[in-house]
């Protein structure tokens, strides 16, 4: 307890640092001042973002291998993070292209793979919830989020052929060649940062499907002892057992 | 011992394999289009491993077969699938000409977008029944207890879905050119060779979210949400190629004919590894 | 009726099943709590229980559609266990081709005739002479009149003869029957005993579930009572299973 508290007080005050670099160490940049301040959160989400989803992917292929529930409770962890950070990614994203390319979105490639990337593990998610059966619900999405993470390069290839044959004008591509060399320090930073809170949210997410599904094994083993006491005689309760 | 002859008292009794059926059931050159479509994709070598380590009676293929030949035989019966998904899809083509009232430049550059996601949301409703039909009797549970192997199942109703999926574009296809004033003439082939390979894709990927959304509730819902966003790449492959066919200059575009079958390999192939828990209680 | 030829010069079956202490939860209900059960070859054994008492479901495991939470389901031929159930292998091939089940539901395709179901299945089964073995089979059942029509304009009764016949139609040394009884009349509950006592008679080995009395249960010579998803009471493989089976109602 002690020690994940330690943790946590670690993690918050490395986003804090990194946060400050971010807003006041790196150096302004040329065009688009300020508002590129957001860059360093926008490239770092995206980075923990692959690495949630990559969790995922692992932890289903684990679940389907070995059948044990800790791997499904990793995947769904996984899923829901990277969704997080999929759409802190969305959001920051039209924050920052609504000042610099005067509009808040454009089908360009990444923007509309990632939007599909989203769209993806909200059916998900949304998969889950209408499945009864805990262990139904386990394969089938397990099986759904390998057939995602198997779609996402296809995808990204996908747009990149399709974008390269009809170029948009409107683009000219983030930030491009040549970071200062201050800013690629603070990026660093930032990205580890982020990274570190990923995964700090991504255990105790995961720590809690793991405690839930201890409860409901509590639950029940409290249910079956009830159903000893009254062995034998066909009670209500026995009804219950269900086929 | 001849098979069949006396109860199965013990396990060894083998197939004398690749024995051909040989009555009404399932017609000769389907065992040989179910026998081959899958080869095309997956090394044999890979297939024969599969297939010995489960001590099949009949080979994949062969099994698949008669899926295919019981289900072509419940849908030839009513046709109720296959006359609703081409209303379906004329439905979404009519309604596009009164949206947007395109000029024959227009129709040009739209109409491959359009046939496609006619064809996207047709399939999409069409394919949610492979499987939910099968819950009426618990039909699924008699076909899990033979002694086949489970891709065998699958593989039977994609082949199923891809028929009826190729019938419903066979009407649809020369109904939009009519509509739409788009000419065929002298890209057939090619557009066929599009149509087969996006099709295929579709079937795939749209009867495995089949079995998965046959478990879950309001799975009508369910499935074009699982289906469509998962589909994108196939959607941009086949309307770009589609679209160079209908350009002033018709030509195939490798690079998109190549991505799509990329797109049909690697998701038959995930369905192959991942249908013995896509199918398992 | 008359009876095919082949079928009664058979050879006999000995495969038995056994469950050692499977589990079977369906979220947090349990529908198994760990039953040990050693059934075997050529027992006939009824199981006993109201509903919810978890037969259906030692029935479904049995015929490997379902994998128990816990435990195993084990088939045995003499000494030798032939191959084990557990999970990730939902799959099993080899034990498939010698069970047979009656279930709940018919699994029979309504829209397809009687003739069609059974070839159907025959041809999965890989049989040979399938047209011969499916006429043989829809005579023996008495529905040799109606082949041509869609299992759906069929009465429940006989429904339920065609589902007996196809799931005794690939000749399986294991037959698992979920209350076969239901549905059938009076002519149809004299055949089915007629052709439970051959398979008996056959050397294979029977789980029956039921909950009311009929002709069928004075073949059992083993009674199992379920309750609460545990085995409550056991006749054994030599007991007596009687005094289990005589608080049994007629079905009205």
């Amino acid at each position: 307890m002690k020690a994940r508290f330690t943790i946590t007080a670690l993690v918050a005050l490395l986003i804090f640092c990194a946060g400050y670099a971010a807003l006041f160490i790196a150096p302004d940049e040329a065009t688009m001042h300020a508002i590129q301040r957001i860059f360093y959160f926008h490239v770092a989400c995206w980075n923990a973002m692959f690495c949630a989803f990559f969790v995922a992917f692992y932890a289903s292929v684990a679940y389907l291998v070995t059948g044990k529930r800790k791997w499904d409770a990793l995947g769904v962890s996984g899923v829901e993070v990277g969704v997080i950070c999929c759409t802190i990614g969305l959001v920051t994203g039209p924050l920052w292209a609504r000042p610099v390319w005067g509009i808040w979105w454009t089908w360009d490639a990444k923007l509309t793979s990632t939007f599909i990337l989203w769209l993806l593990f909200i059916a998900y998610l949304l998969l889950r919830g209408l499945i009864e059966d805990p262990e139904k619900k386990a394969s089938l999405s397990a099986i759904f989020a390998i057939f995602a993470s198997l779609d996402i390069p296809l995808v990204y290839l996908a747009n990149r052929l399709w974008r390269t044959q009809h170029p948009q004008p409107v683009i000219a591509g983030g930030q491009g060649s040549g970071l200062d060399p201050t800013m690629s320090k603070v990026l660093l930073l930032c990205l580890f940062a982020v990274f570190c809170v990923m995964l700090l949210v991504l255990i105790d997410r995961y720590r809690l499907e793991q405690l839930r599904n201890e409860c409901a094994e509590l639950k029940f083993e409290i249910e079956s002892q009830g159903i000893d006491a009254f062995d034998g005689a066909a009670t209500p309760a026995l009804q219950k057992g269900g086929q | 011992m001849r098979r069949g002859e006396g109860r199965c008292s013990q396990f060894d009794v083998r197939a004398s394999g690749g024995r051909e059926p040989q009555d009404f059931a399932c017609p000769k050159q389907i065992i040989v289009i179910a026998n081959a479509v899958p080869r095309l994709f997956i090394p044999a070598a890979l297939w024969r491993a599969r297939d010995a380590e489960r001590d099949l009676l009949l080979t994949t293929a062969q099994a698949a077969g008669i899926i295919l030949a019981k289900e072509l035989r419940l849908e030839f019966r009513t046709r109720e699938l296959l006359t609703a998904t081409v209303i379906f899809a004329l439905v979404v083509v009519v309604l596009f000409s009164f949206a947007f009232d395109p000029t024959a430049a227009e129709s040009r550059r739209y109409g491959p977008g359009l046939l496609w996601i006619a064809f996207l949301f047709a399939g999409s409703l069409m394919l949610n029944p492979s499987f939910a039909r099968e819950q009426n009797n618990e039909t699924l549970d008699a076909l899990r207890m033979a002694p086949i192997s489970s891709f065998a199942i699958l593989l039977g109703k994609i082949l199923a879905n891809f028929i009826f999926m190729s019938l419903a574009e066979l009407v649809l296809v020369p109904v939009f050119a009519v509509l739409y004033n788009l000419s065929l003439a002298g890209i057939v082939w090619r557009l066929i060779l599009v149509l087969v390979l996006g099709t295929w894709g579709l079937t795939v990927t749209g009867t495995v979210f089949s079995a998965v959304s046959a478990h879950a509730r309001m799975r009508e819902l369910l499935l074009p949400l699982l289906l469509l966003p998962l589909l994108t790449p196939l959607l941009i492959a086949a309307v770009e190629s589609t679209s160079a066919l209908f350009a002033e200059q018709p030509a195939l575009d490798r690079t998109w004919l190549a991505f799509l079958a990329g797109f049909d390999i690697v998701f038959l192939t995930a369905s192959w590894l991942l249908c013995d828990h896509l199918l398992a209680e | 009726m008359p009876v095919p030829a082949t079928q009664t010069s058979s050879p006999p079956a000995s495969i038995g099943v056994s469950f050692h202490n499977v589990e079977k939860r369906f979220g947090s209900l349990a529908a198994l709590r760990s039953v040990s059960l050693e059934i075997g070859a050529g027992e006939f054994v009824a199981l006993l229980g109201p509903n919810g008492a978890g037969k259906t479901t030692l029935l479904r495991m049995a015929a490997l559609l379902m994998n128990p939470t816990r435990g195993s389901v084990q088939f045995t031929n003499g000494p030798a266990v032939v191959r084990e159930c557990v999970r990730a292998q939902a799959f099993l091939v080899r034990p498939k081709r010698c069970i047979g089940l009656v279930g709940h539901s018919t699994l029979l395709y309504d829209e397809l005739t009687a003739v069609e179901n059974l070839t159907l299945f025959a041809r999965l089964y890989a049989l040979d002479k399938v047209a011969d073995t499916v006429t043989a089979a829809l005579d023996d059942c008495g529905l040799s009149a109606r082949t041509g029509s869609p299992v759906r304009t069929f009465s429940r009764g006989m429904r339920q003869r065609l589902a007996i016949a196809r799931a005794l139609l690939h000749r399986p040394s294991v037959i698992l029957l979920d209350e076969p009884a239901a549905g059938l009349d009076r002519h149809g509950l004299v055949w089915f005993s007629a052709r439970l006592a051959r398979l008996k008679a056959d050397g294979c080995t029977v789980l029956m579930s039921t909950h009311a009395r009929n002709e069928s249960l004075d073949l059992a010579t083993r009674a199992v009572a379920l309750a609460g998803g545990r085995v409550e009471n056991d006749s054994g493989p030599a007991g007596d299973p009687r005094a289990l089976l005589a608080p049994l109602r007629a079905e009205a």
